[in-house]
């Protein structure tokens, strides 16, 4: 654009990029199956949209959600969505998932990386961001990194006691020049990895506990305790396999969500979601332990600060 | 297609025609893409958002109320949905809570916008691209759209007078991104446009 040009040029500029588009057919065949669904006729289509997938190896068949749950603020709006789909569960690779380890394997507690896998398992060249925490084997040097957010208990109801927590940090996902440079490095040397030492930002994102009961039942512990800072977060969206049980429920007169189904290693979790408007934070309550029913988590969830 | 056929439309959709809704969609989707591409500065995943509003604003046609006009609120919709995939790039999320030690793995979308290069070769399309998700909102809602102060207004919630503020911060900022992006004289024309 020069000075003789007229601010009709943004406008032209800006609208040229929908010159050939139309997706009028696909939307409406969407529609038509999404009431088909709604009128209890099942139809199992893909999408074709851009579902969340995990992980850069997590190769999946994503399928319209055949029931959602959510959590509102005040206003009405959901900031969590618990979506109960027929998706099948994403199978990693084991060898990208061994590779992947391995990298966080040779990160120091406080150390962060973005790691590119390049090959066809990875067609969207996703970078994916790990980050190693600061474990904190006691609350005190926890409650201190958290500040106010969270009040870290020492005992959970029912007796679990802290075993470790520590704070995660987010980082710049908009890197183009450094993933450019990690392309470039897998193809010129030929390399299934490429990783980058990069630095989080300074403002946590989630804070992380884990109990343990005195039966001790579990290695590493019972129970999770996690809470999201939903600072600049509109909603959180999730999907639940079709065979997991999702339920509202009520704690410390939040609306909230229990939901039970399979973690992706076969593993039975069970978990309670809390959304607390007026201090900005998600709060989910994770058994680890088969033995701890809904009742336990609530009665955890119910107690805490 | 005028307010009153949008309305006509919309009230055959209620009673069952699906088909109606496709002039809705005639009528909005490219208005929908263009915003959508700018908000995200990605061709393919503003292809799908725009596919995912149409459907969000079908499922959601029994909580849409006339305080607004039709397409005032789908680009409501459009903004949450841009903004919502763009905070999910930005969150750090925890997935599974797997034992093994691995505590914390995330998801990265940033690189997709890599991969668009097209949409990096236009010096107006990166200026945009660097402003926040707000100010290109603003922008694109009025640049292109012509939304009055008044309707952005009642849209999100703002007063008018804050609007214009923001909007004319959006701009200046936007014209100077393209200053230094092309290194002359140029642009000059765009603190004018409104």
């Amino acid at each position: 654009m020069t000075r003789s040009q007229q601010p009709d040029d943004w406008k032209q500029q800006l609208t040229a990029a929908a010159d050939d588009f139309d997706v009028k057919e696909q939307v409406l065949q969407k529609m038509k199956e999404q009431k088909m669904r709604s009128e209890g006729k099942q139809v199992k289509k893909r999408l074709g949209l851009v579902v969340a997938a995990i992980l850069v190896f997590g190769g999946t068949s994503a399928y319209a959600a055949m029931k959602v749950y959510e959590l509102k603020n005040e206003k009405g709006e959901a900031v969590v969505k618990v979506q109960q789909t027929a998706t099948p569960q994403p199978q990693s690779k084991s060898g990208n998932w061994k590779s992947f380890q391995d990298v966080r394997d040779s990160l120091k507690q406080g150390e962060g990386a973005a790691v590119y896998m390049a090959g066809p398992d990875n067609p969207k060249k996703r970078v994916s961001f790990t980050y190693i925490p600061v474990i904190h084997e006691s609350t005190r040097p926890l409650q201190k990194e958290v500040g106010s957010f969270y009040e870290v208990p020492a005992e959970l109801a029912g007796g679990y006691k802290f075993v470790n927590g520590h704070v995660n940090y987010p980082f710049d996902y908009s890197q183009a020049e450094l993933f450019e440079e990690m392309y470039k490095e897998a193809e010129n040397e030929k390399k299934q990895i490429v990783v980058r030492k990069v630095s989080p930002k300074s403002h946590f994102d989630r804070v992380y506990t884990l109990y343990k009961g005195s039966e001790g039942k579990e290695r590493d512990g019972d129970v999770y305790i996690a809470i999201t800072n939903f600072e600049g977060v509109k909603y959180i969206e999730e999907e639940a396999g079709q065979d997991a049980i999702v339920e509202k429920v009520k704690v410390q007169n939040y609306e909230g969500l229990y939901i039970a189904g399979k973690l992706i290693d076969g593993t039975e979790e069970k978990v309670v979601k809390v959304y607390q408007e007026d201090k900005n934070r998600l709060i989910e309550v994770v058994a680890m332990n088969p033995v701890l029913t809904k009742k336990d988590l609530l009665m955890i969830a119910q107690n805490l600060k | 297609m005028d307010h009153n056929e949008m309305e006509q439309a919309l009230k055959e959709v209620r009673a069952g025609d699906i088909d109606q809704f496709g002039l809705i969609i005639d009528a909005m989707q490219k208005p929908l893409f263009v915003y959508c591409y700018h908000m995200l500065g990605h061709r393919q995943e503003a292809e799908d958002a725009v596919q995912e509003v149409f459907l969000k604003a079908f499922e959601q046609l029994d909580s849409y109320r006339h305080t607004v006009s039709l397409s005032a609120w789908m680009y409501k919709i459009a903004y949450h949905h841009c903004l919502n995939l763009l905070n999910r790039a930005k969150l750090n999320r925890v997935f599974t809570f797997l034992r093994a030690g691995i505590q914390t793995v995330s998801r990265h979308e940033g690189e997709k916008k890599v991969e668009d290069t097209e949409y990096l070769n236009n010096p107006l399309h990166v200026a945009i691209a660097k402003l926040s998700v707000k100010e290109r909102n603003l922008l694109i809602l009025r640049v292109v759209e012509d939304r009055s102060y008044d309707e952005l207004a009642l849209l999100f919630d703002t007063k008018p007078a804050t609007l214009r503020k923001q909007y004319e911060r959006a701009l200046k900022k936007c014209k100077s991104y393209m200053l230094v992006n092309e290194g002359g004289d140029r642009h000059d024309s765009i603190s004018a446009t409104r």
